[in-house]
């Protein structure tokens, strides 16, 4: 599947971007004055209104042809919402989008949740993300261990990406930023040593090299896997070299 | 006709809308229908700052083929991709004294068109 293009920086959006969540309900007035308000058959859309500015020449020609590729407003592709967590139920580990390695128990804490790994080799908790094509991730935390210091590992799978960190008794941040390979669903996980234990809060994926602000995401991801372009045409504003203006809608049910 | 292009001094801005050929229907309870309509167009609108000259070759052009009436072929002065069947939009060539001694702001509004 295709997925909207990522600026130069890696970001998918620009500073100014709005979401705007259009909900579907029916509202009813009869004759009496009475009104009768129901939710409608389909769970509403939602619309990002991104306003680029400066887009460098490449950057401009990279979002034109996606655009002419998608035919408009025709063809749907994948979005990565800027403002969304990729990652579902990073509040509540023990739910079944988390796979959890054999041997590893998931706690919750007051801060956070406690992996404990009782198993014979590393292991941890994963959760495979609808991805399938490669734009730069971040996927971030906060660990910290109850005892003593321990390594803590992130993984994404397709591309065999990798990053390691050491945590010890205060809240420490891990990040992992790098692109997939586009071979299909990919697995974000964290793994720590046999016999350790770590406290995790805060789990992030986002479609930017650097972490954002830590978001809820309660069961939601930010992949929206069917978004399409809203407008029938594309309009740009050329005001020098490197300096394409351009405002781009895009939606997808909710 | 030779391609027209634009010999600018200096390009303020291009405006430049890349219309789909794609029409989007939405129904009452969210659906929508989307169905291709024809082949993507462009159309422009440039300012520029220009020689008397030139202004002077773009109004003869816009008498020339009549306004919005004739096609021609249109260099894009960013791009420099050539669009055949483009026609002037109504009043489409407009020509103001500038700051700049002798020359002009020229404002360029262009359409292409289904063959």
């Amino acid at each position: 599947m295709r997925i909207f293009p990522q600026l130069l920086t890696g970001a998918t959006a620009p500073e100014q971007v709005t979401r705007r969540r259009v909900a579907n309900s029916v509202v009813t007035r009869n004759s009496s004055g009475y009104l009768k308000a129901s939710a409608g058959e389909s769970t509403g859309q939602v619309e990002w209104d991104m306003r680029f500015r400066s887009l460098t020449k490449s950057e401009w020609v990279a979002l034109e042809t996606f655009y002419d590729e998608s035919e408009g407003p025709l063809l749907p592709f994948v979005f990565l919402d800027p403002l969304m967590n990729l990652l579902r139920w990073t509040e509540d580990l023990t739910q079944s989008i988390w796979v959890v390695s054999g041997g590893v128990t998931v706690t919750p804490t007051s801060d956070g949740y406690l992996i404990v790994n009782n198993g014979a080799g590393s292991g941890g908790v994963a959760q495979q993300v609808a991805i399938d094509a490669t734009p730069v991730c971040c996927f971030s935390g906060e660990f910290r261990t109850l005892g003593p210091a321990s390594q803590v590992t992130l993984s994404r799978s397709a591309a065999g990406l990798s990053s390691h960190g050491r945590v010890g008794s205060n809240w420490e941040e891990v990040l992992l930023t790098g692109s997939g390979n586009g071979d299909g669903p990919e697995t974000f996980a964290i793994s720590i040593p046999a016999g350790s234990s770590v406290e995790v809060r805060g789990l992030q994926l986002e479609a930017q090299p650097a972490p954002g602000e830590a978001t809820l995401s309660q069961g939601r991801s930010g992949v929206f896997e069917e978004a399409y372009f809203v407008d029938g045409s594309l309009d740009v504003t050329v005001r020098g070299l490197d300096e394409y203006d351009v405002r781009v809608l895009v939606e997808s049910a909710w | 006709m030779a391609v027209l292009h634009l010999k600018a001094k200096e390009l303020v801005w291009v405006r430049r809308q890349r219309r789909s050929g794609v029409e989007v229907h939405r129904f009452v309870g969210g659906a929508t229908q989307r169905a291709r309509t024809g082949a993507p167009l462009r159309s422009w609108d440039v300012l520029a700052y220009v020689e008397g000259a030139v202004a002077s070759y773009w109004r003869d052009r816009f008498d020339e083929l009549q306004g919005p009436v004739q096609a021609f072929e249109f260099e894009d002065p960013e791009s420099r991709e050539v669009s055949a069947n483009c026609h002037f939009e109504e009043g489409g060539v407009a020509v103001e004294a500038s700051d700049r001694g002798p020359d002009v702001r020229l404002r360029l509004r262009i359409r292409q068109e289904r063959a």
